[in-house]
């Protein structure tokens, strides 16, 4: 390995440098610009380990030689630095500076000072955090960002949200960007369930080439590292103890309504009655029947419905001996979802702990274990919200016996009442990662690092139907059981040398490294049927005593990656700064001589505020301009897709269980990384110390070699994946924060984040003119309503448009609906005007991604009182409501309707474009225009309330804070919240609402005291 | 000695640093380990049994021969059945085309079969590792049921893309379409083949439901009626007649009466062509791979908010069900049209009315009638959702009846009686054969004779499209209230299904031949 040999020299080289020097003592005091002292300002000899910080008085002493230059950094003010001369005594005054350009900022594989960022990274702070009572951290990233767009996608306890960086960028790869925790590169699928909230010190989100090149393959849709916190906070020598705790309580809001059973039995027993009649253009018939009996309505929703509640302590203790730092945490997190029977329980342990063996070698490592119970939402809110009907009771006549027949299909049904009460659906995860690091300096300047983690996460679910559950007891099949073990490991090994000097006006650093990660995941699991009581449960599958339905299961797969990297920065004058980063990724998934890539980048930056020329400008403090280009890849594809496969398939001749396989998808050939060639541009300015500041990024991102499962004719199969067309996301970001007011009293500032993406598909290979993804929420509206189109943002929504209801028998007749068509039934523009609705009629009808989405937050302190005021919102997006489908446009007696039903076309009120009762029945109905709605909003997402009690007895530190979630939604759509997404985070079918878990809004009272 | 400490120690360090695993290209190497691959199989008879078990499970696929959208181009919109109500109207109402009901799935599941069966041929066909006796079953068997995939496509479609060895994906996916003669022409030829591999009987229990000779040789009878090849029809139905271990029952009524039968329950011997369903629901466990439930059958169990006719007698009929552990539960979506459930329209003294049709239950009048030859209203072996009634395609009466119609189109009616009357035998008490015809009074006495004998069975509308009279028979049927549009909206092109709009989206070149698309464009 070439690259050993060029270490062993580097290193070699180093060790032969052997400075010595006369050393001194010096000393000083450290005020602000009003004079007053500054505590905990760090004091460092530049160029060597040497740092002590200043008391509590402001005073400091440190070993230096002559010339030495000593450094002073203070979060919240600008460094300055002072050369030694004859005197032992230095004195300084810092500048406070708002923006905080000298905090550190994490850039993968290493940091850097604000100030001298080349790249685009948006950073959260944790303090930013404190008393925010949130689940996971995708909830707080929402609208804090720029051009971060965190959709959630359901209300459940533990969902995933859908988090976005800069536009969608693939289709058949991963949308999903990087997790990086505490430098464990953790990867796209990470639950962010496993961080506690309070444990996270800094979030950063890097978006452009520059930065994510570093992560070459796997950088693309965007990395988010996530810090934890260390002792370093704490003083040398002290302990904090911090507990806080908080307990809020959930209810249901943002549902819609739907009309009551009166009207929806008026509606069905007229749709019903419809026949094409005498002269063939709808009639009612007389003497039919309406089949149902009305009863008492059961209200399933307010059954099965409940106020969710949450409590959370946490309880964490940190240390700083000088030597050794450490933080220790625990967590416990409690969630009754707001359906009956959902749940999370977590508890989590936390411990960092870092270690200064002597001057030159430092140790450490980062643990985390986090166990979770989570009881997964047992019934299927859809139905339970649009399909189960009230006419049906929740128990037979005995008083006892759930229902098990919907009375409207006759078909037997789960009973929800029944689901949540009896079935047995939960899952235990126990995520554990542990991280170590040991860093040496075998000369001033070059540090060496290596790590070796694991993070391991076994899932172990257990499900059990009784025998007394519908339909199990009409059907006599005994009770079910199953139970699956997941385990899934990752193993990640790097090893870095960073140098870093400066000479004269010049700054470089260099870092070079190797790594290695392997990737498993395997599963067991079986499942027993015919259970005669239910006794043992999932505990013995055993006893599940038909053998027919016996089943077990197991799998394995494995991933692994090596890579080299590089990055090399430099600056001259601190004006002009330069960063080159390259990184070649082995990946396993690939096949043989397509298993490595490359990856460079190049970005540059000057900060024209430290030109000479505009020192006299005063009121701008900082003005920086910035450039980067590079190229990421992606490579999110299942492993083994170039493998023929067969699939399991059993089947039964006569009785008989046998062993059966067919043809898998196609396997993949000559398959590629997707490439995207990402440009960034940037400006930061700030006024009056930064007290405003402003950062605007504009970018431009073309994706080639997209992967796509490609849908092929049904004669070869149902979908390959392949390397296919390009995609472009161009958009621009806009950060903006002001300190408006800052009295002693009373401070106010804002933050205001805007993004806007713009997506197109500029070409999808050859072929086709569209892809369409199918699995849509109604297969009867026809495949093609949600596609990647070329010239089209992706997806996009597709569909025929609704005209409204035909009115005379001409319109018919002149659309040569005859036949298929009734009067007061729904009519649609028929685009090739042959009569036939297909398809081929569709026209585009918008697409799920927002014109413009952002955050503002206010922050507003009086006295000992602070309020945080955070609002997030989303302009221009459309959503694709599968609902209307069939309470719209009325698929059939089994679906509920629109409380609008009432006003729909009748003999009697002509005019109505509400279609007539029963006129879409059974038949064919195309995606249409009603369909795709408007899907902005503003949300008022958080407010938070905190008063830090004054000097308080015993805690160092006691503060309580009310805060209330989702309190307030402005939006036009009507369908319950849009913040959805039918497929979860990873598809890319965006934006399909078809009655999710509902959401809540919460209200939390919560306790935070420091000892 | 600190000092020498503190030199070790970083040593050490430095040392740790640089043991880096080392990379070899061995790391990156993929290693399936949780599948099969067609690479390393069929290399003893237990892979080639598997393979052949997979294209089993295929035919009772969800798209396969197992509900809705097979039967719409076997019975949808003739003069037999409709729905009680307004369901499924693109196939009762001919209101289906391009990209709305136009067999898209069913389509798919039919190559997946013929993949799946051309691998297995190709692999297994003279492949040493396989004992003989497992080599000729299991290459007839694939055979068979890949004949089996292009009777459907060929009927319902007509020319459609064919292959007989897997092609690469890029092939398959630019076929244009063979003309239909050339595909059946093959299979013909195959289904001999077929014949002369299998066996005449399986023995042990777990291989009951796979094809036998006798399966092979009707369904190639079936391929020569089609094709209007009377004297290879009638040979073929005479060596099933004469030669196979098939019987016919002595009870009309024997031939389905699925009541109390079990998934173990033996095949009945009239059944020569039949799928095994097991009737696992998968009830519960989302997306069971176990799940063989025959919906199809639920087709002809009556709903029982639509029943009684008298809303008085409600009660009476749960008691009635309750007391014969039976229920209502099916879809009431193929009810007999009102002229076929007319008893005055059979002819007089035809004992099968009464095993066919009913509008009773233990006396009790019902809305519509029902076909009570394929329902089963028992609740003690079979419920909604966890039906495994076996699915029959070809028995031996309609054996008896093809010889019959090909034997008077090759020589007129002399020869024919004998075939037709068997079939009349048991149909009548005392006897009424057929005699004294002309050869068409006999060839449309033949059509009547399959309404009677086979209807609710899919025979139906595949015949009247063979003997071009599907568009004035609709024509001239009574059609329920909600169908009456059938009339009007059947059209000459809706002999043959388009072909379905993805497929064309996808592969262009399928309207090469064809730019009508069998006259829906």
């Amino acid at each position: 390995m070439n690259y050993i040999k060029y270490m062993l020299s580097l290193i070699a080289l180093f060790l032969s440098f052997n400075a010595l020097a006369q050393q001194k003592t010096v000393s000083g005091q450290i005020t602000d610009s009003d004079a007053t002292p500054l505590p905990g300002v760090n004091v460092v000899v530049q160029g060597t380990n040497q740092g002590v910080a200043s008391d509590f008085d402001g005073n400091y002493q440190i070993q230096a030689n002559v010339g030495d230059v000593i450094v002073f950094s203070f979060i919240g003010f600008e460094t300055q630095e002072s050369v030694v001369g004859e005197s032992d005594t230095v004195n300084v005054s810092l500048v406070a500076d708002y923006a905080n350009l000298d905090e550190v900022v994490i850039t993968g594989y290493g940091t850097t000072r604000k100030k001298e960022l080349v790249s685009s990274i948006s950073q959260i702070a944790g303090d930013e955090l404190t008393n925010q009572p949130a689940v996971s951290v995708d909830n707080i990233l929402q609208g804090r960002a720029a051009g971060v767009l965190v959709t959630s996608n359901s209300g459940e306890p533990g969902a995933p949200a859908t988090i976005n960086i800069r536009g969608t960028s693939s289709i058949g790869g991963n949308n999903k960007p990087l997790f990086v925790v505490d430098d464990f590169i953790m990867g796209t699928d990470f639950d962010l369930s496993n961080i506690n909230v309070n444990d996270i010190r800094s979030i950063e989100v890097l978006k452009d080439a520059s930065s994510l090149a570093i992560y070459g393959t796997r950088g693309a849709a965007g990395v988010i590292l996530i810090q934890t916190k260390n002792g370093l906070s704490t003083s040398e020598g002290d302990v904090n103890v911090s507990i806080n705790h908080y307990t809020s309580s959930q209810s249901i809001v943002d549902m819609p309504e739907m009309a009551d059973q009166a009207l929806w039995a008026e509606f069905w027993s007229e749709g019903m009655s419809l026949i094409p009649g005498a002269d063939g253009y709808g009639d009612n018939d007389p003497t039919y029947q309406f089949p149902y009996d009305l009863g008492t309505p059961t209200d399933w929703r307010g059954l099965i419905s409940r106020d969710g509640q949450i409590n959370n302590s946490d309880i964490n203790i940190s240390g700083n001996s000088g030597k050794t730092n450490y933080f220790v945490s625990i967590n416990r997190f409690e969630q009754e979802g707001v359906i009956k029977g959902s749940g999370l329980l977590r508890n989590s342990i936390r411990a960092n702990v870092d270690v200064k063996v002597n001057d030159k070698v430092r140790t450490g490592i980062k643990f985390n274990l986090v166990d979770r119970k989570q009881e997964d939402n047992k019934v299927n809110w859809t139905s339970v919200y649009f399909t189960v009907p009230a006419i049906r009771k929740v128990f037979e006549d005995d008083g006892t016996t759930y229902t098990s027949v919907n009375p409207i299909s006759g078909s037997l049904e789960r009973n929800p009442v029944a689901d949540v009460t009896e079935r047995i659906d939960h899952r235990f995860v126990t995520n554990m990662t542990a991280n170590a690091y040991v860093e040496y300096d075998p000369i001033p300047g070059l540090t060496l690092r290596s790590t070796i983690g694991a993070n391991i996460n076994y899932i172990k679910e257990n499900q059990y139907l009784p025998t007394y559950l519908p339909p199990r007891l009409q059907q006599g099949s005994g009770g079910l059981a199953v139970v699956n073990s997941r385990d899934a490991r990752s193993i990640l090994n790097e090893n870095t040398a960073t140098y870093s000097t400066e000479f004269g006006d010049h700054s470089i650093k260099v870092l070079g490294g190797f790594t290695m990660q392997k990737n498993t995941s395997t599963l067991i699991g079986a499942t027993g049927e015919g259970f005669p009581n239910d006794v043992v449960s999932f505990n013995n599958l055993g006893l599940g005593s038909d053998p027919l339905k016996h089943q077990v299961r197991s799998n394995y797969s494995q991933r692994t990656f090596i890579s080299l990297l590089g990055r090399v920065n430099y600056g001259y004058k601190d004006k002009y700064l330069l960063t080159l980063v390259a990184r070649r990724d082995g990946s396993s998934v690939f096949e043989e001589g397509r298993k490595y890539a490359f990856f460079p980048s190049a970005g540059a930056a000057w900060r024209i505020s430290e030109e000479d020329f505009m020192q006299s400008l005063d009121m701008i403090s900082n003005l920086k301009l910035r450039a980067s280009y590079g190229i990421v890849g992606e490579q999110g594809v299942n492993p083994y897709n170039s493998y023929a496969k067969y699939k399991d398939l059993p089947v039964f001749l006569n009785d008989n269980l046998n062993n059966a396989v067919v043809l898998d998808v196609l396997p993949s050939k000559d398959l590629d990384w997707e490439k995207t060639y990402q440009t960034d541009i940037g400006l930061e300015i700030g006024f009056f110390n930064n007290r405003y500041s402003l950062e605007f990024d504009y970018y431009n991102k073309q994706t080639k070699d997209l992967l796509l499962a490609k849908p092929l004719p049904g004669t070869a199969g149902s979908t390959r994946l392949e390397n296919v067309g390009e995609v472009e996301n161009k958009g621009f970001e806009i950060s903006i924060s002001s300190l408006n007011i800052d009295k002693a009293d009373f401070t106010w500032s804002t933050a205001l984040s805007i993004a806007s993406n713009k997506n197109k598909v500029l070409s999808i290979g050859d072929g086709e003119d569209y892809i369409s993804l199918t699995d849509t929420t109604h297969p009867q509206a026809g495949d093609g309503s949600i596609r990647i189109n070329e010239g089209l943002p992706m997806p996009s929504f597709w569909g025929m448009n609704y005209l409204g209801t035909y009115k005379n028998r001409a319109d018919i007749d002149s659309d040569g609906r005859f036949g298929q068509s009734y009067l007061g039934g729904p009519r649609f523009e028929d685009q090739d005007g042959n009569s036939v609705w297909n398809e081929l009629d569709f026209v585009y009808l918008g697409s799920p991604e927002p014109d413009l989405f952002g955050g503002l937050r206010n922050t507003l302190t009086y006295k000992n009182l602070t309020l945080d005021v955070f609002f997030h919102g989303s302009l221009g997006n459309e959503i694709y409501n599968g609902s209307v489908h069939e309470h719209f446009f009325a698929r059939g007696p089994e679906f509920a309707v629109m409380t609008n039903a009432g006003d729909r076309w009748t003999t009697s009120n002509q005019n109505s474009d509400i279609p007539r009762a029963g006129t879409s029945q059974g038949l064919y109905n195309p995606a249409n225009s009603y369909m795709i709605q408007d899907g902005s909003f503003i949300r008022l997402k958080n407010v938070t309330l905190t008063y830090d009690f004054v000097e308080p007895p015993v805690f160092d530190k006691a503060s309580i804070y009310l805060s209330g979630s989702n309190l307030l939604l402005i939006s036009d759509y009507e369908w319950g919240d849009p913040e959805v997404s039918n497929y979860g985070n990873s598809s890319i079918n965006q934006g399909v609402s078809d009655a999710p878990y509902p959401y809540a809004t919460t209200v939390a009272l919560g306790i935070n005291l420091t000892l | 000695m600190k000092n020498t400490k503190t030199n070790l120690l970083n040593s050490l360090i430095v040392i740790s640093l640089l043991l880096v695993p080392l990379a070899c290209e061995e790391y990156l190497e993929e290693d399936l380990r949780d599948a099969l691959s067609p690479a390393t199989f069929y290399n003893n008879d237990n892979e080639a049994e598997i393979a052949v078990n997979g294209t089993y499970a295929l035919l009772t696929h969800n798209d396969a021969y197992k509900n809705r959208g097979w039967s719409m181009w076997m019975q949808m919109g003739t003069d037999e059945s409709s729905a009680s109500r307004n369901v499924f109207p693109e196939g009762h109402n001919y209101t289906y085309g391009e990209g709305v009901r136009d067999g898209e799935a069913l389509w798919n599941v039919l190559y997946e079969i013929i993949r799946n069966t051309s691998s297995a041929i190709t692999n297994m066909d003279g492949n040493a590792n396989l004992s003989q006796t497992i080599q000729d079953q299991s290459v007839g068997q694939m055979l068979m049921i890949r004949a089996m995939a292009y009777y459907e496509l060929t009927r319902i479609w007509g020319d459609v893309p064919y292959f007989r060895e897997l092609l690469a994906p890029a092939e398959l996916a630019e076929l244009t379409r063979t003309p239909i003669n050339t595909i059946r022409t093959d299979m013909k030829a195959d289904l001999e083949r077929a014949y002369s591999l299998l066996p005449s009987t399986y023995s042990g229990s777990e291989n009951q439901g796979r094809f036998t000779k006798w399966a092979a040789m009707s369904l190639k009878a079936k391929y020569h009626l089609f094709d209007n090849e009377w004297a290879e029809t009638l040979a073929a139905c005479l060596d099933v007649i004469n030669n196979s271990p098939h019987t016919l029952m002595a009870n009309f009524e024997d031939v389905y009466n699925w009541r109390g039968t079990t998934p173990a329950s033996p095949a009945k011997a009239e059944h020569i062509l039949w799928i095994d369903f097991a009737g696992i629901s998968g009830n519960g466990v989302v997306g069971s791979p176990l799940a063989r439930s025959n919906q199809m059958y639920e087709e002809f169990n009556p709903r029982l908010r639509d029943e009684p006719k008298n809303k008085g007698e409600k009660n009476a009929l749960k008691a009635a069900l309750a007391a014969n552990g039976d229920a209502l539960t099916g879809y009431g979506a193929r009810v007999p049209l009102p002229d076929l459930a007319n008893q005055a329209n059979w002819q007089a003294g035809d004992l099968r009315y009464d095993a066919t049709i009913t509008q009773f239950y233990e006396g009790i009048e019902l809305k519509f009638p029902y076909f009570n030859k394929l329902w089963n209203l028992n609740q003690s072996s079979t419920i909604r959702g966890d039906r495994h009634e076996n699915f029959v395609m070809i028995r031996l009466a309609d054996i008896y009846l093809m010889a019959a119609e090909a034997q008077n189109e090759i020589s007129g009616p002399d020869n024919a009686y004998q075939y037709v009357n068997k079939i009349r035998e048991r149909a009548f008490e005392p006897d009424q054969p057929l005699s004294g015809m002309t050869q068409e009074s006999f060839r449309l006495a033949i059509r009547d004779e399959r309404k009677f004998e086979l209807c609710g069975e899919n025979h139906r509308k595949q015949d009247l499209i063979r003997w071009g009279i599907l568009i004035e028979t609709v024509q001239n049927t009574t059609h329920r209230k909600h169908n009456t549009v059938a009339k009007t909206n059947i059209k000459p092109h809706h002999v043959k299904a388009p072909i379905p709009l993805a497929e064309i989206l996808r592969n262009p070149k399928l309207l090469e031949t064809d730019p009508t698309n069998n006259g829906y464009r």
